[in-house]
């Protein structure tokens, strides 16, 4: 007795199972893709295995004011007249949104009935905060802001160029007066015959006042560039210097010379040099520039 | 001018002898070889003071002959010896060879016994000869395996080097070059020169020998009767030694020698040998020109054959283009011209 229930029931309930197995495998369809698929603003999420029918689908195009950004990861066929999707979307605006209502046939024929694929997009900001902070309006204090420091800038850049330019020129002035030129020829050749005169020349001095004097002449008788033992030749034969080189000469190298002794003579030869102006070659070359 | 010249104007005979001789080799010198009057008077200097000369110039300028005429004018020996890569320092110093008969070694002197020794090319031979040669002159006495010989005297290096060929050359380093009293570069001969040579060239003629013919030479048309002999060379040797070097000249060399060492162009400067150099050779020219003392215009014509082999220019100098004889000439244009060196660094 008690087992011929238990048959009854298998056969009563039995039916029953095999209505919710089927409405089971059915509910992908409908069921399943009707399950709302959440995120927050701004968060992607994927939705998978949405099984769509009719022919393939494609994104539509994306407004400008749509609150979904929506995208087709893959697509596969799924028996007759039906696709399978994944779908990848995340929201700009919160709320309940469908998917299904941002696609579009790519055959361009009339979508039809789409199961719904809800999502919701959730914002996870404050209720009452729907709006970033404005900054608050304020006034660039005028002591210590932007503007001040730049002139500050501009002031001590122009008065260390100043003193830059003021110190370097003053620096070189002083150098230059520190450092002359060395003294020209015809500066130095004038104390020289001046102290060979007075007998005060050592003989390496009185050697240099020698070659000064060559020097004076080729100087003066522009002999510069040629052949230094041209020139000796060429003063000699000079009657302006030919006669106080070799006076000098003789006076100076000659076995019986005797410079002390000779003083005199020495300052009979070089008496016309005593009172040479400073600028005498200058003017020499000044005059045959002009 | 008070000076009087007349105490000048006695001509002691010893200095009249002297000029006599000079100008007698001078103009046998002439009878064959056409100019050349500086290389004569240079080789002269050499002669007269016993310091070697280095010849720098291109082939064809006589330079053998020159000293081949030089040496038959004073009677003196000469030997000629063309250097080459593979001379050996034996070749002319001499060996020690083995007499059979005897069976002791004999000793063979080489050509570099002689009075007057003209070293072709001396850059072709290799350093160990150069070095046996600069040796020799150096010490004026050579030895062959344990025997020292004297060379003969007087004995003087005529050197010879082509400045143009230096293919298979071996240049002459500072430190030999210092040996040579004087280098003295030869120029071409000028267009009366080169024409007078040619003339004479084509009246050479030919002479007969054997069953044919030679065409003659300038050696062969050169006299060999001498114009002076050893003892006009001694006597000259001993007026260059007589002759008056001023305080003032010594001066001159020191500040010269000085500007060589301190010029910003010049990496080598001139060592004392060259100071010395200098004014041995101004009182052999002071001697030819006919004086009893020297003078600056000694200094400066020779200045360039005394120095210019003596110094070596830096980088810098030679990377702007700078040669050794117009920073020489620079040098020596300020003298006078700008502050003495002796007088800063005393």
């Amino acid at each position: 007795m008690r087992a011929q229930p238990k048959k009854m029931r298998v056969r009563f309930h039995g039916p029953v199972l095999l209505v919710l197995l089927a409405c089971w495998f059915l509910l992908p369809q409908t069921g399943r893709a009707a399950e709302a698929s959440s995120t927050s603003v701004g968060m992607s999420k994927r939705v998978e295995e949405v099984i769509l029918p009719g022919s393939e689908l494609q994104v539509k195009q994306i407004a400008d004011e749509d609150p979904i950004i929506l995208r087709i990861v893959s697509i596969h066929p799924h028996g007759p007249d039906m696709f399978r999707y994944e779908l990848e979307y995340y929201g700009l605006a919160p709320g309940e949104y469908n998917l299904a209502t941002f696609l579009e046939r790519k055959d361009r024929s009339e979508t039809g009935e789409l199961p719904a694929i809800p999502i919701k997009i959730e914002s996870i900001l404050p209720a009452d905060r729907v709006e970033p902070n404005s900054p608050a309006t304020t006034t660039i204090p005028r002591i210590g802001g932007y503007q001040f420091w730049m002139t500050v800038i501009f002031i001590l850049w122009v008065v260390g160029m100043f003193l830059i330019v003021f110190v370097r020129r003053k620096t070189a002035v002083d150098e230059d007066e520190t450092q002359q030129p060395p003294p020209s020829l015809s500066d130095r050749l004038q104390p020289m015959v001046e102290k060979a005169i007075a007998g005060e020349l050592t003989q390496s001095q009185m050697a240099e006042l020698e070659m000064m004097l060559v020097a004076f002449w080729r100087k003066r008788l522009h002999l510069e560039q040629t052949d230094v033992a041209e020139v000796t030749q060429i003063l000699k034969q000079h009657e302006e210097a030919g006669p106080l080189l070799q006076q000098l000469e003789m006076l100076l190298h000659r076995p019986d010379a005797d410079q002390r002794l000779n003083a005199p003579e020495i300052a009979k030869i070089l008496e016309p040099y005593q009172h040479l102006p400073a600028d005498a070659l200058d003017e020499e070359l000044a005059s045959l520039a002009s | 001018m008070n000076i009087s010249a007349a105490s000048h104007n006695e001509v002691p005979e010893d200095v009249l002898k002297n000029a006599r001789f000079i100008q007698a080799v001078r103009d046998q010198v002439a009878t064959v070889v056409v100019g050349q009057d500086q290389v004569v008077e240079r080789l002269l200097i050499s002669l007269f003071t016993g310091g070697h000369i280095l010849l720098q110039g291109v082939p064809g300028l006589a330079k053998t002959l020159l000293v081949s005429v030089l040496s038959k004018s004073i009677d003196l020996d000469f030997s000629r010896i063309q250097f080459t890569i593979d001379l050996l320092p034996s070749d002319i110093l001499g060996s020690q060879i083995l007499d059979q008969k005897t069976n002791e070694f004999v000793t063979r002197t080489g050509p570099i016994f002689t009075n007057l020794l003209l070293a072709d090319e001396i850059n072709r031979a290799a350093p160990k000869v150069q070095g046996a040669l600069l040796e020799a002159m150096q010490e004026r006495k050579v030895t062959i395996g344990n025997e020292t010989f004297s060379l003969p005297a007087p004995f003087l290096v005529i050197a010879t080097q082509n400045p143009v060929e230096q293919a298979g050359t071996f240049e002459l380093p500072e430190a030999q070059l210092d040996r040579f009293m004087l280098c003295h570069r030869l120029d071409y001969p000028d267009p009366d020169e080169e024409r007078e040579v040619l003339k004479r060239n084509m009246k050479l003629g030919i002479r007969k020998e054997d069953r044919g013919a030679v065409v003659n030479t300038e050696f062969d048309v050169m006299q060999q009767q001498p114009v002076g002999s050893a003892e006009d060379l001694v006597n000259c040797m001993q007026a260059v030694n007589d002759i008056h070097v001023s305080d003032t000249f010594v001066e001159h060399v020191i500040e010269v020698i000085n500007r060589t060492r301190n010029h910003p162009n010049i990496e080598l400067g001139c060592s004392p040998r060259a100071g010395i150099a200098l004014i041995k050779a101004s009182r052999a020219r002071a001697l030819i020109q006919g004086r009893s003392y020297v003078i600056p215009e000694d200094l400066f014509v020779l200045a360039e054959d005394v120095i210019l082999h003596r110094i070596r220019l830096n980088y810098e100098a030679l990377a702007d283009g700078l040669t050794g004889k117009g920073v020489l000439q620079d040098m020596l244009r300020d003298l006078g011209a700008t502050p003495s060196l002796v007088g800063r660094e005393a």
